[in-house]
């Protein structure tokens, strides 16, 4: 075997055999799980308590109707009478001896109506408000004879929009869902990845282990063998994670099928997102592994990994305004900036705003800033080999280039 | 197994405005010990460090075999100043990764590193942590990687400091060994005892440059070559016959001038003479510690703190 073979083999074993390894990567699924599974059913439940205590329910109330339109029967159906003396009403309402006075006002279309009531709590005073709005709307619909007419005003129609360009019809909101996986996956990796990566680095200097291996494997292999097998760990956890979320789909999709209709995969937005993923994960790879070469220990690497992670995954607060104006000097700014390119480039990807053009140029950058990263990375690496007790500083790589003979 | 060749020219090391090695020349033959001397900040480290490609000389030549030394060659085991292991991980995975990188294949590595464990008695421990080891117990593991697959060139950088006694012999007995199997072998310490015992050749580094080079006796003779040590009570009066070189205790050493017998016995003659109590009086070659006081003064001091630390 290769020695960058034999390096490969070490970090990745030794990365999967530990069971911290097992426990991190088995919890982060399980916890989800269990957490979406509590929040589903506390929701459900949760829900229909709030539905029932805060919809429409038969109440004692009295009512001033200055609209015209609240019908008496059906106001007595839920429960109310039309008041002879407001005041008297109101401050019964105070003492607690009428449970609601409402106040239909001349114009409900742009006024609101105005309802007092004996508390019910946060959750059970919405019942008074509906309560209100059915007698009104019910009251409404008493004066209408067509049924369709009565649907459309307690309900409003569903539309289903079919758009085209280019002769064709254009995908929807769902065209953008497979090619937003990317962004998912790559915000996912590098979270991932970022510790591990510079662990793996700095531990030969964190643990005086550089000047022994360097004479048995080059600056150049090591680096290699760390970040192929801190890629493949990071693989195996996004392999963890998937399973279960397929497993899921394919138990799902029965019921979820008549609402993917709308699910378009455009096999070139695929194709650039997948290289945009492979090409940005090499550059996250290549900056951690640049912060690993310049420091002495891990405790040391803390606040420059938080900076690195930061400039690859700050444009996500930006997507939103990337999406909206592509065009704009700012979107170009985030869409060509090293380290924003990845997020930047498969968001714009994703909802079909990045051209051919501009997709080939960011693949090439971000596969071309990868690989300097990565050289860099070595160089860092090789010429602080033996600096064990401080960070290397720029003044540093300054004076190495200009001892090069 | 013959042993590698090594060759020096015109080597410059330049950190920042600064050359910390200047112009050094020097060569060693296949199958020698060779002692690498100097003080703190002499370039001993540098050279080595240059000399096996971890770092990138600013001007010369420094060749193994006639070559630049590159990963892929081996035969190398090098036991650099600053050492350590993977503390996380077992300690014959460790030995078999080396081993691994060193080219053999993993069961080999896995069979030497366990009759190298069972040597030193550290089988029992083979699976354990490194981290679980206590601190001799790692130094021998250490060794143990250095020496892996019978280099053809052992270089050692302060092989014995925080060296336990036991770890010590251990370590003058792989040298030995590798010493007798034809291998070359590279010794940088400030102990002249390890360097009398082992080394062939010498070069005392001061400054970058080259302050002594050759045999043993050869650097001896440079340096005036012989010394009075005497034994006696009381304090060393002046005379023009010799210069006090260093005076501890009950024992005096006395560099001889040319105005002194070869054989010192005026020097004797003089001590008893203005009434020095003489219990001892013994003519031999200057020892090296008193060339590297010579050399270094003031800077001889701070290493020789280190080295007795």
């Amino acid at each position: 075997m290769s020695r960058l073979g034999t390096v490969v083999r070490f970090e990745f074993v030794r990365a999967v055999k530990k069971p911290a390894f097992w426990i991190g990567t088995l919890a982060l699924p399980v916890v989800i799980v269990v957490v979406s599974l509590l929040v589903g059913v506390g929701q459900a439940a949760g829900t229909d308590s709030v539905t029932n205590s805060s919809s429409a329910s038969k109440t004692p109330f009295r009512y001033v109707d200055h609209s015209g339109l609240v019908s008496t029967t059906v106001a007595a159906k839920w429960g109310g009478s039309p008041s002879t003396d407001a005041s008297a009403d109101r401050a019964a309402v105070r003492a607690g001896t009428l449970d609601a006075f409402i106040e239909f006002p001349e114009s409900p279309s742009s006024n609101p109506i105005r309802v007092e009531a004996a508390d019910r709590g946060l959750f059970g005073n919405g019942g008074y408000s509906s309560l209100a709005e059915r007698v009104l709307e019910q009251s409404v619909a008493a004066t209408v004879d067509d049924p369709e007419t009565i649907q459309l005003l307690r309900s409003p129609p569903d539309t289903d929009l079919t758009t085209y360009a280019d002769g064709r019809v254009a995908p929807g909101w769902l065209s953008i869902v497979p090619p937003f996986l990317y962004v998912a996956a790559f915000f996912g990796l590098v979270i991932l990845l970022a510790t591990r990566m510079v662990t793996v680095v700095v531990e030969e200097k964190e643990n005086r282990i550089s000047e022994m291996i360097l004479t048995t494997v080059t600056a150049g292999d090591l680096i290699r063998g760390k970040v192929i097998a801190m890629l493949l760990v990071g693989f195996v956890q996004i392999g963890v994670f998937l399973v279960p979320g397929l497993i899921a789909l394919l138990l799902a999709l029965p019921l979820i099928a008549s609402r993917l209709g709308g699910l378009v995969v455009d096999p070139w937005r695929m194709l650039v997102g997948a290289l945009l993923l492979v090409g940005g994960v090499l550059l996250a790879s290549a900056l951690f592994v640049a912060v690993g070469a310049a420091v002495p220990s891990i405790k040391d690497a803390s606040a420059l990994q938080s900076v690195a992670i930061f400039s690859l995954i700050i444009p996500i607060y930006a997507a939103f305004f990337v999406m909206t104006t592509p065009t704009s000097p700012i979107a170009a700014f985030f869409t060509y900036f090293p380290t924003f390119t990845p997020i930047t480039a498969m968001v714009r990807n994703a909802v079909g705003s990045l051209s051919v053009v501009e997709s080939v140029v960011c693949i090439v950058e971000v596969f071309v800033v990868a690989a300097l990263l990565l050289w860099f990375a070595q160089y860092l690496f090789r010429h602080s080999v033996a600096q064990y007790g401080s960070k290397v500083t720029l003044r540093q790589i300054a004076s190495w280039r200009r001892a090069r003979p | 197994m013959s042993g590698a060749s090594i060759s020096v020219r015109d080597f410059v090391m330049r950190f920042g405005d600064r050359n910390v090695v200047d112009g050094l020349s020097f060569d060693i033959a296949p199958g020698e010990t060779f002692g690498l001397l100097g003080s703190n900040g002499s370039g001993k480290t540098t050279t080595i460090r240059a000399l096996l490609g971890i770092t990138t000389p600013t001007a010369g030549t420094l060749t193994i075999d006639g070559h630049p030394y590159k990963p892929a060659t081996g035969g190398i085991g090098y036991l650099p100043e600053e050492r350590g292991l993977y503390r996380k991980e077992s300690v014959i995975d460790v030995m078999t990764y080396f081993g691994r990188l060193r080219g053999l294949r993993g069961p080999e590595a896995t069979a030497w590193s366990m009759d190298y464990l069972a040597r030193v008695g550290l089988a029992d421990r083979a699976k354990l942590r490194v981290d679980k080891l206590s601190g001799g117990q790692q130094q021998k593991v250490q060794l143990g990687i250095t020496i892996m697959d019978r280099p053809r060139l052992l270089i050692l950088d302060e092989p014995t400091k925080g060296l336990d006694p036991v770890n010590r012999r251990l370590l003058l007995d792989l040298v030995d060994e590798r010493k007798a199997d034809g291998a070359t072998v590279i010794l940088v310490t400030h102990h002249m005892d390890e360097v009398e015992r082992l080394c062939d050749r010498i070069l005392l580094l001061k400054d970058g440059t080259a302050a002594a080079y050759g045999s043993i006796p050869d650097v001896q003779d440079a340096f005036g070559g012989a010394v009075a040590r005497v034994g006696l009570d009381g304090p060393v009066p002046q005379s023009p016959l010799y210069r006090l070189a260093r005076h501890e205790g009950h024992v005096a050493y006395l560099v001889p001038t040319p105005a002194a017998a070869a054989d010192g016995s005026d020097i004797l003659a003089s001590l008893v003479a203005a009434g020095v109590h003489v219990t001892g009086f013994e003519m031999r070659r200057i020892p090296l510690d008193e060339i590297f006081v010579q050399v270094y003064g003031h800077d001889a001091l701070e290493t020789a703190t280190e080295a007795a630390a």
